[in-house]
């Protein structure tokens, strides 16, 4: 593929009537870029490790579709190939940044406001790709007992939260009052750790804020019918954020450069493949997990298939626009402080792939 | 024989529990007819299935990974629990201050040490056998140090007339006294060891059946929740069997009644040992 410019610029230098020797020259450079291009891990081959590294993943939340780039990474040897030895861990008792920023692992899942948080609170965390380029959460209902069909209808129902009040309100806050309405609190239930769906199903809450890609499809899978308001559809209103991003550690990126470039260049061919490929990149993932639904995977694959890049130039690309709109957003509702965040310093695109 | 009189009433109260967990069902199932139990509560047959499907990886990973976490976690939870009630016991200054540090180490939830933990002692087995240990440990020290504390004094001073070392003593008199207790210790211990290792891989990671069960849990799969509460059910019960069964073999001056060995293992089971000062025929044996 690559060996069509060159072989333009070398037609361009024959014109130019340059002398034999470098002829020679420019046709050996050009044989050995054609042969590079020919191999496997083409552009990241440069990417790839001298020495034999072994390094540690934590994820956000059990495995799930927003993690199979990382598993078809491992699974199809992109990590062997930059020299990488990768180990996936799964969190529970302890967030990804908390584990990324006291070095217990070179890498982690985090989100955007999450990792916000952290930084606001001296975590040591960069983000270094936005895994899926838009916001897949949205407001979800059971569609027979709650249709939602725009923003106003959640103004009187019970609220299923996750323990973090501050941020959920002021979402549902910021939500209606671009529908002219005045919301101030509504019912906020705390349900921690239990499965929405299942308690909206049974009525207990009303709506609930969802993970459309894993909880919205797996209600999908179950014959659950929802009614999602999509935060991505209401950008003008929230600004978009990036949910989830790959984390490392200011301390990785000052002393491993090259380790982050690695991995993260394998990681992006792993979502290469999830973009071009959802059914294989979901049977590379059910095989590593095998407690997950493979219907739930599959559906929740070629669902996000598209949206992992979305409009971006590249798989994992971040805008700043993106950082400092969320952060405003966040500032404006009080949840943090003005200038506590530095958004040029909390991440970087300059560890992707060209 | 009293302890038969016990084993027909708790039959007559299992039998009570059951009519009345049938009628709350009864009442419940009519409460929620609408809804689709199924999906929360599996039947039997997916549960098989759920079995059949994953039982190569849970014979040969999950199971294996969190029993020997459990066993080594509850070795060292007993040896430890032991130890601190022995230590406890024979120096009193040391059971007040020791008493409140380790009520404190048993209110700490695991989230909060759960970065400590895994600075200390890395991804692998050592933060989940340290849960383990904190879990168990408490029973086997209370027990214990409350039977070392309550053996009759008039024993002690029996033997010490007959010139034993404080050795001796506590060799002869006090751990025998004692052993009813450290099995009761041991047997609370067993029960927390199964949940403490599922905990533990909440910690930090680890292929158990605690990561099966939050997997399944995240994916939807009840049934597969389901198979892993059973499981690790199954395996407190059977674990909390052999140490009923180990007591025995011990203790046999204890089970040496008329009752058949069969019915003592169930009473026992459920049953907590006769908390008496009777000392045990051993030190009657007391050479003179």
């Amino acid at each position: 593929m690559n060996s069509h410019k060159p072989s333009a610029l070398l037609s361009q230098r024959t014109e130019q009537a340059v002398s034999l020797r470098f002829r020679l020259i420019c046709s050996f450079a050009l044989l050995i870029i054609a042969m590079m291009g020919m191999m496997p891990v083409s552009a990241q081959g440069d990417a790839a490790l001298a020495e034999r590294t072994s390094v540690t993943l934590m994820l956000d939340f059990s495995p799930n579709t927003n993690h199979t780039g990382f598993y078809v990474a491992q699974a199809n040897g992109y990590y062997d190939a930059m020299n990488l030895d990768v180990e996936i861990l799964e969190p529970a008792d302890l967030a990804a940044e908390q584990a990324v920023s006291a070095g217990i692992v070179e890498f982690g899942i985090g989100f955007q406001e999450f990792s916000t948080f952290a930084i606001v609170d001296d975590a040591d965390v960069v983000s270094i790709a936005a895994i899926i380029q838009e916001n897949t959460s949205g407001f979800a209902a059971i569609a027979a007992d709650h249709p939602l069909e725009t923003p106003a209808d959640i103004a009187p129902l019970t609220y299923g939260g996750f323990s973090f009040p501050s941020l959920e309100n002021a979402m549902i806050r910021e939500l209606l009052a671009c529908e002219g309405i005045d919301w101030d609190a509504g019912n906020y239930l705390d349900v921690g750790f239990a499965d929405p769906i299942e308690l909206m199903s049974r009525e207990r809450i009303d709506y609930a804020w969802i993970f459309y890609a894993w909880q919205g499809i797996g209600a999908e899978v179950r014959d659950i019918d929802l009614s999602t308001l999509l935060l991505s559809d209401y950008n003008d209103c929230i600004p978009n954020y990036y949910t989830p991003i790959l984390l490392t550690s200011g301390e990785m990126i000052d002393k491993n450069p090259d380790v982050v470039r690695a991995f993260t260049h394998a990681t992006a061919q792993g979502y290469a493949l999830a973009i071009e490929n959802p059914e294989a990149a979901a049977n590379i993932l059910v095989e590593a997990v095998p407690q997950l639904d493979a219907a739930l995977v599959e559906e929740s694959a070629a669902w996000l298939a598209p949206r992992y890049r979305g409009e971006a130039a590249r798989w994992g690309e971040q805008d700043i626009a993106v950082w400092q709109g969320f952060t405003d957003f966040l500032v404006e509702n009080e949840i943090i402080e003005a200038d506590a965040l530095d958004v040029e310093a909390v991440f970087t695109n300059e560890f992707l792939p060209e | 024989m009293p302890r038969r009189l016990v084993l027909w009433l708790m039959a007559a109260a299992v039998a009570a529990l059951v009519v009345a967990g049938g009628v709350q069902l009864a009442r419940e199932w009519s409460v929620v007819q609408d809804d689709d139990l199924q999906s929360l509560v599996p039947t039997p047959v997916q549960l098989a299935a759920a079995w059949d499907t994953h039982r190569a990886d849970i014979l040969g990973i999950y199971l294996p990974n969190t029993l020997r976490v459990t066993l080594i976690g509850l070795a060292m939870a007993v040896v430890l629990g032991l130890l601190l009630a022995t230590l406890m016991a024979f120096f009193p200054p040391l059971r007040w201050t020791l008493y409140p540090v380790l009520i404190v180490s048993q209110t700490v939830p695991t989230f909060a040490i759960a970065v400590m933990l895994i600075l200390l002692f890395g991804f692998g087995d050592g933060p989940k056998i340290i849960v383990v240990v904190l879990f168990c440990f408490f029973a086997v020290t209370t027990n214990t140090l409350d039977g070392l504390r309550s053996v009759d004094q008039t024993y002690i001073d029996l033997v010490r007339a007959m010139g034993a070392s404080p050795l001796a003593v506590w060799w002869k008199v006090r751990l025998p006294a004692a052993l009813p207790n450290f099995f009761s210790g041991v047997r609370l211990a067993t029960t927390y060891s199964v949940v403490g290792a599922v905990i533990g891989e909440y910690v930090g990671s680890g292929e158990g059946l605690g990561k099966f069960l939050q997997r399944s849990y995240r994916s939807f799969q009840t049934d597969q929740v389901f198979l892993a509460v059973a499981i690790i059910a199954g395996l407190s019960i059977v674990l909390v069997a052999l140490v009923t069964l180990v007591e025995m073999l011990t203790l046999r001056w204890r089970y040496a009644g008329k009752t058949s060995r069969f019915t003592q293992f169930f009473t026992n089971l459920t049953d907590a040992p006769r908390q008496t000062g009777r000392v045990p025929s051993q030190t009657k044996e007391i050479p003179t």
